[in-house]
C-alpha cells in the first residue's frame, strides 16, 4: 500500500515548512505516519458507527480495522519513543473497532470503542493540531477590530 | 396549530474569533465574539433541544488552548438556569454532525434523537476515500456515530430522509450539500406568534443574510462542505419563509442577546427567550434585561 510519505507528489517545494523535523524534534516521517493512521482510524470510527446505526456495517470494515491495527503497531515499533503513546493509542483504537465490528456492536464493545477513540484523539493532539476548529477557522489570534 | 416557548442557550464561546470564519471571504477584517448555542422548545407536551453542544471532557482543554473556546458549561447548568432538566428532554434534533452541535447527545439520555439519514450515510463514503481527502470528515466526531448506534439499539433514534414534520408544528427541512452534506434546518410554526427557523450552521450570523455591508446581498458562511451555491439557495429558502430576518435564528450570533429578552450570567454566558407560548411564564431570571 502506498502511504502519503511514499508519494513523491507530497514532496512539494514547501515541504520543508512542515516537513523535516517537527518543532519539538520528532521525526517528520513518524508524524506523517501518525497523521495518516489517525485520520484513517477516525474515518473508520465514523464508518463503523454509521454502519451500526444503519444496521449493516460493511464487512470489509473489520478487516480494514485489523489492518490498521497492524500498521499502527508497526509504526510504533519503527518510530520509537517520541511517538509511542499516540501510535499505541491508535493501535488500541483500531483494535477496539475491529472487535466492535466482529461483535455486531454490543453495548460493552461500543463503550470500549468510544473510550479508545477519545484516548486516541487526546493523545494525537499532543503532537498534531486539533482538527475540531470552530467553524473551520485556523487558530489565528491576530489582533483586529471588533464588530 | 401548536404553540412552543422558544429559548436559545449559550453553553460556551470564543471571545475573539476571526470574522472571516463566519463570513465567506472576509479575511483580515477583525474579530467577533462567537457564541456556541443550542435551541430549546417547550410545548405540546414536549421538551426539545435543537442541537446538543459538545462534551468538554472530550476535548475542552485542547479547544480552549488552541482556539480560545472558553466558559463551557454542561446542559445541566445552562438549562438549569431556566429551570429545565436535561433528563426531561424527550427529543433532540441534530442539525448536522459537527462536534459543537452533535457532540453532547449523551447529556440527554432520555431524548429520541432525530437527524438526516444522509448525514450518517455520507461518512461511510468518506471512509473509503484516500487519506488526502479526509479533511471532509474534519469536524465530525466518531463518538457521535458510536453513541447513535447505541441510541438506535435502544429505540431512540430516527433517521429522516428529506423533509418531515416530527412534532406538531415542528418541521425539518433538508439542506443537503450546504454547510454539510446532510444538514437540515428546523421550522417552528406557532399559532400565537408565527414562524421561527433554527438555521443550523447555514447561517452563522445576521450578516450572512443582511450582507456584510448591510446591502441585502447574502454572504455565505465561511465553511461549506457542500457548495456555496446551495448554501445561498438554502439561505434564500429560509429568507422567503419568514417576514423578519430575526425569525431566522443563527446559533453563532452574539446579537441574539441584543435582539431578544436575554439573561446574562456571571460567567458571561447568555440565555434568550424568543417566544413565550400562551399561558407560559418567562423562565428568564428576574434580572434579565429586555431587548
Amino acid at each position: 500500500m502506498t502511504t502519503a510519505s511514499d508519494d513523491r507528489r507530497t514532496r512539494g517545494p514547501s515541504i520543508g515548512v512542515r516537513g523535516g523535523l517537527s518543532q519539538d524534534g520528532r521525526d517528520a516521517d513518524g508524524v506523517t505516519a501518525l497523521r495518516s493512521l489517525y485520520m484513517r482510524c477516525k474515518a473508520l470510527g465514523l464508518a463503523a458507527g454509521a454502519g451500526l446505526v444503519l444496521g449493516a456495517p460493511d464487512p470489509a470494515l473489520a478487516r480494514r480495522a485489523e489492518e490498521l491495527r497492524v500498521q499502527a503497531a508497526r509504526a510504533a515499533a519503527e518510530h520509537g519513543d517520541a511517538l509511542r503513546q499516540p501510535l499505541d493509542a491508535c493501535e488500541r483504537a483500531a483494535s477496539a473497532l475491529a472487535v466492535l465490528l466482529s461483535d455486531h456492536g454490543s453495548a460493552a464493545r461500543l463503550a470500549e470503542a468510544r473510550v479508545s477513540q477519545r484516548a486516541l484523539r487526546l493523545s494525537v493532539w499532543e503532537v498534531l493540531d486539533c482538527e475540531y476548529r470552530p467553524c473551520g477557522a485556523a487558530p489565528a489570534h491576530a489582533k483586529g477590530g471588533q464588530r | 396549530m401548536s404553540n412552543y416557548s422558544i429559548y436559545i442557550v449559550e453553553y460556551s464561546h470564543v471571545l475573539e474569533y476571526p470574522i472571516g470564519g463566519v463570513l465567506y471571504g472576509a479575511h483580515n477584517e477583525g474579530h467577533l465574539v462567537l457564541p456556541y448555542c443550542y435551541g430549546v422548545l417547550e410545548g405540546e407536551g414536549h421538551l426539545v433541544v435543537v442541537d446538543t453542544g459538545f462534551d468538554s471532557s472530550a476535548y475542552g482543554r485542547v479547544l480552549a488552548d488552541t482556539f480560545g473556546v472558553s466558559d463551557w458549561k454542561p446542559p445541566a447548568e445552562v438549562l438549569g438556569r431556566l429551570g429545565f432538566d436535561p433528563d426531561g428532554v424527550d427529543t433532540a434534533i441534530i442539525t448536522h454532525n459537527h462536534f459543537d452541535h452533535a457532540g453532547g447527545v449523551d447529556f440527554f439520555p432520555n431524548a429520541h434523537v432525530i437527524m438526516q439519514a444522509r448525514e450518517v450515510t455520507h461518512y461511510q463514503w468518506v471512509q473509503g476515500l484516500a487519506d488526502r481527502l479526509q479533511w471532509l470528515s474534519t469536524a465530525c466526531d466518531p463518538d457521535l456515530m458510536l453513541s447513535l448506534a447505541q441510541r438506535g439499539k435502544d429505540g431512540k433514534l430516527t433517521l429522516v430522509d428529506g423533509d418531515a414534520e416530527i412534532l406538531p408544528g415542528v418541521h425539518l427541512t433538508a439542506a443537503f450539500e450546504t454547510h454539510t452534506i446532510g444538514s437540515q434546518y428546523v421550522t417552528i410554526d406557532n399559532a400565537h406568534d408565527g414562524r421561527w427557523l433554527m438555521a443550523g450552521d447555514n447561517v452563522y450570523v445576521y450578516e450572512n443574510l443582511l450582507g456584510e455591508q448591510a446591502d441585502g446581498r447574502f454572504t455565505p458562511v465561511g465553511l461549506a462542505f457542500g457548495s456555496m451555491e446551495k448554501c445561498m439557495l438554502c439561505m434564500d429558502e429560509m429568507y422567503r419563509a419568514v417576514e423578519e430576518v430575526t425569525r431566522i435564528v443563527p446559533f453563532h450570533e452574539s446579537r441574539l442577546w441584543d435582539t431578544f429578552p436575554t439573561a446574562t450570567f456571571d460567567d458571561g454566558l447568555h440565555a434568550a427567550e424568543l417566544s413565550l407560548a400562551p399561558g407560559a411564564r418567562s423562565r428568564l431570571p428576574a434580572s434579565a434585561k429586555a431587548a
